[in-house]
């Protein structure tokens, strides 16, 4: 029993109160808050434990990406995009090379599972056929690499037009950097 | 890396009976809690690894022992005080005290898209919530509720766990009014 | 007395009319400027003037207020740091930034403007201002804007000939805009992805502090065209990070990284790519058991000529690294040894030393003072009256 029911229990001294209870459980109350705290009392928030990867996710890239892996237009958006860059070996090495992902200082074991979480979760129609989830062993040797960010993505871009594997250049532009 | 040994628990202890922190470049309008700095392990995040209390006596709250010297002292009633169970790396205005709340902007304000996410012990339940610190944006500073909750906080060089930078990133201004503290996910 | 029946009033009186009328109206003239007379027009008591500063010296303070409360009624002090005296005070605009150009004849001002306040098209800025009459020579745009976030001091920095200023931005990729300070504009950005901060080591250099624990070293060019060499594993990103407000001797070109944790590792930034030294504690295995740690906002300084590192302790557990500092502890880096514990008479956050040759330590205190030390004895000197609303930065010329 939760605090709530101990708490009806004990405001049910009078009858009064106590019909009171037995009407409002007559009514089926949703189940109470699974959260002790104030906010969520009142709106009744139930919350199950967030996979792994989702976690890592969050605590690392949510901010800027979005829980929706979608944000302001100058963040690149995940969401419906990072799978076109798994369909070409360079696009594969790139997302795990850009900066942000590979100075991050999660394990190369955590990073592979939040990749391969985000991809599935974000972008799983735009993965090519056969997709090959990553390792921590291609992580490890991977995240070695610094690469010029912006050069590497245009290439790559090119690239998965030239070779048809993305609708136009128009589903992975970036909006410039912003000042807002 | 070395350990916080027992006599040091002792001395934090009697020290932080009689310190008083105060956040004073914020802190004129509000004198800060009194910060706890008992400690005795690693500082890892909470959500790094999870500290779970040591089994609840019968009947009665889980037992308030927590690596997170900010858990020990936290509640989980009042969103007005600095030791708000979810404030415990929030740094600057409590939207609460503005006319928002942990997850409400005030009037005239707007919640930013992008934010730092971080986490933080519930010291009724013993487990570690994501916590999302968005601030509301675009009227000046509230300077009401003054906090300076500082776990989990990093550098700026590693922006995703800091809570100094604006996070206004695509809200209706760049400018700060108040810090919220809304919650993402539990952990365990 | 009397002529004939007639006083000599009486006779006289016409005459004296007239005579009176005469003068009166030659004043009336005079005062009205037509004729000169011995009458000395209206005199002011005093005058009123606008004093200038003496020329910059190494006890010049100045003291920026992000004015926390009001942020955007930011701005910096300038004060006599050998006596706390206000010497003058200059308006800045939203979490803004400050240095002082090597030669001490210009103040640089990094300031953030809304149209309409808190609203409205955006500008950044560098505002140059003359070191003594602190009026604005120029406002040098930043069209790439500049990171918000409140008040860290390497993130601007100037090239030790005084040629280039550097402020960092992110929006959202991390990088660094380049102005020419002499030609008074902007001359490009230089990505540093996943990394910040910067320390200016040479007219074509500088260095950022990255989120893996390594520093880029960036050399540049006049178009801002960089090439960028990494030095890995110099500090412990994830666990014991280095602080924003480690100590930077820019004139032997060594950044004594500081860690939460209370380790110094000596980075040379001498090269194109840092190299760092042994690390060193800055407690003993007792006072570290006993929780003396770093904590503040600008929790270090360094005296150049001495190589004298400054650093504000206090005690504490895990996450008190923006808590004030007790005492402030002098170190010869060089070597790592101690050299004194300077007791302050409150906490502190933020402390700097004079880089003259009988430094003064300034810390800014929780009550929002400054209380100045000498180095050399660790007497107090001073404690001013409370500035601002939340003064959290310090510099001094020639730091």
């Amino acid at each position: 029993m939760g605090t709530m029911a101990s708490l009806r229990a004990g405001a049910c001294a009078t009858l009064g109160a106590c019909l009171c209870v037995a009407a409002s459980v007559a009514q089926s109350d949703p189940p109470p808050t699974n959260v002790p705290d104030a906010i969520t009392r009142q709106s009744g928030l139930r919350l199950e434990p967030m996979s792994r990867p989702a976690r890592i996710y969050a605590l690392n890239c949510q901010g800027c990406h979005g829980h929706l892996g979608v944000s302001v237009p100058e963040i690149p958006a995940l969401a419906g995009r990072i799978g076109y860059f798994v369909r070409i070996p360079e696009g594969r090495r790139y997302i795990v090379q850009v900066p942000n992902v590979a100075l991050n200082p999660s394990s190369d074991e955590d990073i592979a599972e939040m990749l391969n979480w985000a991809l599935v979760t974000y972008s799983r129609a735009q993965l090519p056929p056969g997709f090959r989830p990553y390792t921590a062993e291609e992580i490890g040797r991977l995240r070695k690499e610094r690469i010029d960010v912006n050069a590497r993505r245009r290439q790559i871009v090119d690239r998965l037009l030239a070779l048809k594997q993305v609708p136009s250049a128009k589903v992975l532009a970036i909006a410039p950097a912003a000042r807002y | 890396m070395d350990p916080i040994v027992g006599p040091f628990d002792r001395l934090i202890e009697s020290l932080s009976r009689t310190v008083a922190r105060r956040t004073s470049r914020r802190g004129f309008l509000q004198r800060g809690s009194a910060w706890l700095v008992a400690a005795s392990a690693m500082p890892l995040l909470p959500a790094a690894r999870p500290v779970h209390a040591a089994d609840p006596p019968a009947g009665g709250k889980p037992a308030r022992k927590y690596a997170s010297a900010f858990a020990n002292r936290a509640q989980t009633t009042d969103p007005t005080q600095c030791n708000y169970w979810r404030y415990c790396s929030s740094d600057g205005y409590l939207c609460a005290c503005c006319g928002g709340g942990p997850s409400t902007c005030p009037p005239g304000t707007t919640p930013s898209p992008t934010s730092w996410v971080g986490s933080c012990i519930n010291p009724d339940d013993g487990k570690t919530y994501l916590i999302a610190y968005r601030d509301c944006c675009g009227q000046d500073s509230c300077g009401r509720c003054s906090c300076l909750g500082q776990e989990g906080d990093m550098p700026s060089y590693r922006p995703q766990v800091n809570n100094d930078i604006v996070w206004c990133f695509g809200s209706s201004s760049m400018v700060y009014h108040c810090s919220s503290a809304g919650l993402v996910g539990l952990v365990d | 007395m009397s002529v004939g029946g007639e006083s000599l009033r009486q006779r006289y009186a016409p005459a004296l009319v007239a005579a009176a009328a005469a003068v009166f109206l030659v004043h009336a003239f005079a005062a009205a400027g037509d004729a000169p007379r011995t009458e000395a027009p209206q005199q002011l008591a005093e005058t009123p003037t606008t004093a200038r500063l003496a020329p910059t010296d190494a006890r010049r303070l100045f003291v920026l207020d992000t004015a926390f409360p009001a942020a955007e009624a930011a701005r910096t002090y300038v004060l006599d740091g050998t006596s706390g005296k206000i010497e003058g005070m200059f308006n800045q605009a939203y979490w803004p930034n400050f240095a002082v150009s090597p030669d001490g004849k210009e103040l640089y001002a990094v300031d953030t403007y809304f149209e309409k306040h808190t609203r409205g098209k955006r500008s950044d800025y560098i505002v140059v201002r003359d070191a003594q009459t602190l009026e604005v020579k120029v406002d040098i745009p930043l069209p790439a804007g500049r990171l918000l976030i409140v008040s860290k001091k390497y993130n601007f920095d100037v090239t030790p000939d005084g040629h280039y200023g550097l402020t960092f931005n992110l929006a959202p990729s991390t990088a660094v805009t380049v102005t020419d300070l002499r030609a008074r504009h902007a001359v490009g950005e230089i990505d540093i992805a996943g990394c910040g901060l910067i320390f200016a080591q040479a007219p074509n250099r500088f260095s950022s502090l990255c989120a893996d624990g390594s520093i880029d070293t960036v050399t540049f060019d006049a178009s801002a065209h960089a090439s960028i060499a990494r030095a890995e594993h110099i500090f412990d990103a994830k666990d014991d990070p280095a602080f924003e407000h480690s100590a930077w001797d820019k004139h032997h070109q060594m950044l004594y990284l500081i860690t939460y944790r209370g380790s110094v590792v000596p980075v040379s930034l001498a090269g194109d790519r840092a190299v760092a030294g042994t690390a060193w504690s800055l407690a003993s295995t007792a006072e570290r058991a006993a929780g003396w740690r770093p904590g503040g906002w600008q929790i270090s300084h360094f005296h150049h000529a001495s190589r004298r590192l400054y650093v504000l302790m206090h005690q504490g557990g895990p996450w008190t690294h923006k808590t004030s500092g007790r005492e402030v502890w002098v170190y010869d880096a060089p070597s790592g040894r101690r050299l004194e514990r300077i007791k302050l008479r409150e906490p502190a956050q933020s402390v700097a030393v004079s880089q003259d040759a009988d430094p003064l330590v300034y810390v800014i205190d929780d009550s929002d003072r400054i209380d100045a030390y000498r180095s050399a004895t660790g007497e107090r000197l001073y404690s001013t009256a409370p500035i601002g609303f939340s003064p959290q930065l310090l510099t001094v010329w020639g730091e």
